[in-house]
């Protein structure tokens, strides 16, 4: 009886470290978010669920690279929207997104993106120069993007129709409310483009919640051959 | 003390909870903010409910772009010269340094707020007046079925 109390502390400390930092060992499932399409099969099998993805993008990042819903293929990625000048809240939520890259950064099924809605001002170089001053310079895994990097007349209506198809992609239309682009969240899109969470990067308890939550998609996505996602 | 196994569960999911739980102090522990913070906050606040809003600019921008016609133009004109209105005070302000002095801090927060308080009248009547357009002349998708 002793011994069992002896081991119980360190019973408690491993739940502590497994349950903030490891996917949990049974195969529990973030849910798909957004709207799903039931389709019928022709041969009268049982019928196929489509679930919604984000819509199709090509982006360019901090170092000039283009990357498209393929460049994901295969990995997770936690995307949000902020611009370089904003004096508001976009400290605080890339303060928090740092936080997370800082925990999983390392992980090679995971990606971080963050889209400027500023396309006319961050050019490609204030994007660099915002991300060495973020301390994520050299960081290969974290695209500061745009959608005008060769001065598309059209590059904020594009970002804002991305943004607010991450939350269409993620709610029922009739839930989702405005300002996607500019209210903090983070969206969670796992290997195959389906948003799989959302998060308000300005409570730090939803902050929490994605933390203890990326390792349960990124143990699902080790678990199958990698995915391709939408283009 | 004794712990039973049965109450170890209990104990190590509150644990968990504050382990995994990060602090977040308010304000009021940190002491009161001072009169440059406190205006500081009202311009951010101010700031990030007008962004919110810029993704309604450009809902309406994208459903008035679908009319294709001449009398949608001045209304998308009025989105766009909000949207550059708020752009243009974001490129021009630059927060003073916490070390200068405080009647300075104020009074600039304060002079950014009024520039704000204009742009947010502009947000407001172009938004206003796109609803209205829109409501006056749906388009093709949006007129309900003809009752049989």
């Amino acid at each position: 009886m002793l011994k069992r109390l002896l081991l119980l502390p360190s019973l408690a400390a491993a739940l502590l470290t497994t349950a903030c930092t490891e996917a949990p060992k049974e195969a529990v499932k973030l849910p798909i978010m957004g709207e799903r399409d039931v389709r019928p099969r022709a041969d009268g099998g049982p019928a196929d669920t489509v679930f919604a993805t984000v819509p199709a993008f090509r982006l360019t990042d901090q170092f000039g690279q283009v990357l498209t819903n393929k460049s994901f293929a295969g990995r997770a990625y936690v995307a949000d929207f902020f611009f370089a000048t904003c004096p508001g809240i976009c400290p605080k939520m890339q303060a928090e997104m740092l936080k997370v890259y800082k925990k999983f950064g390392q992980q090679q099924r995971l990606a971080f993106l963050s889209h400027t809605i500023d396309p006319a001002h961050d050019s490609i170089p204030v994007l660099r120069d915002y991300a060495e001053r973020l301390g994520v310079g050299t960081a290969r895994n974290w695209h500061f993007a745009t959608t005008g990097a060769h001065g598309e007349p059209t590059a904020r209506d594009t970002v804002f129709q991305l943004a607010q198809a991450y939350f269409t992609a993620a709610l029922p239309d009739k839930q989702a409310p405005g300002g996607f682009a500019h209210n903090g969240t983070f969206a969670l899109v796992d290997d195959q483009g389906h948003v799989r969470g959302l998060y308000d990067s300005l409570n730090p308890k939803e902050v929490d919640r994605l933390l203890v939550e990326l390792p349960v998609l990124l143990a699902e996505i080790d678990s199958r051959k990698p995915g391709l996602a939408r283009q | 003390m004794n712990i039973a196994p049965k109450n170890v569960l209990p104990l190590a999911l509150v644990a968990l909870a504050a382990a995994c739980s990060s602090p977040n102090q308010p304000i009021a522990e940190q002491g009161a903010p001072s009169e440059a913070s406190a205006a500081e906050m009202v311009l951010m606040n101010r700031h990030d409910s007008l962004m919110a809003e810029t993704s309604k600019l450009y809902e309406y921008k994208a459903k008035l772009s679908g009319y294709h016609t001449e009398a949608a133009a001045p209304y998308i004109h009025g989105l766009l010269a909000a949207d550059a209105a708020m752009m243009d005070w974001m490129h021009q302000y630059k927060a003073p340094d916490t070390t200068a002095a405080p009647a300075a801090r104020v009074a600039y927060f304060r002079q950014q707020q009024e520039i704000l308080a204009g742009v947010s009248r502009q947000y407001r009547a172009t938004l206003d007046s796109a609803q209205r357009f829109t409501t006056e002349h749906p388009a093709a998708g949006d007129v309900p079925p003809a009752s049989k």
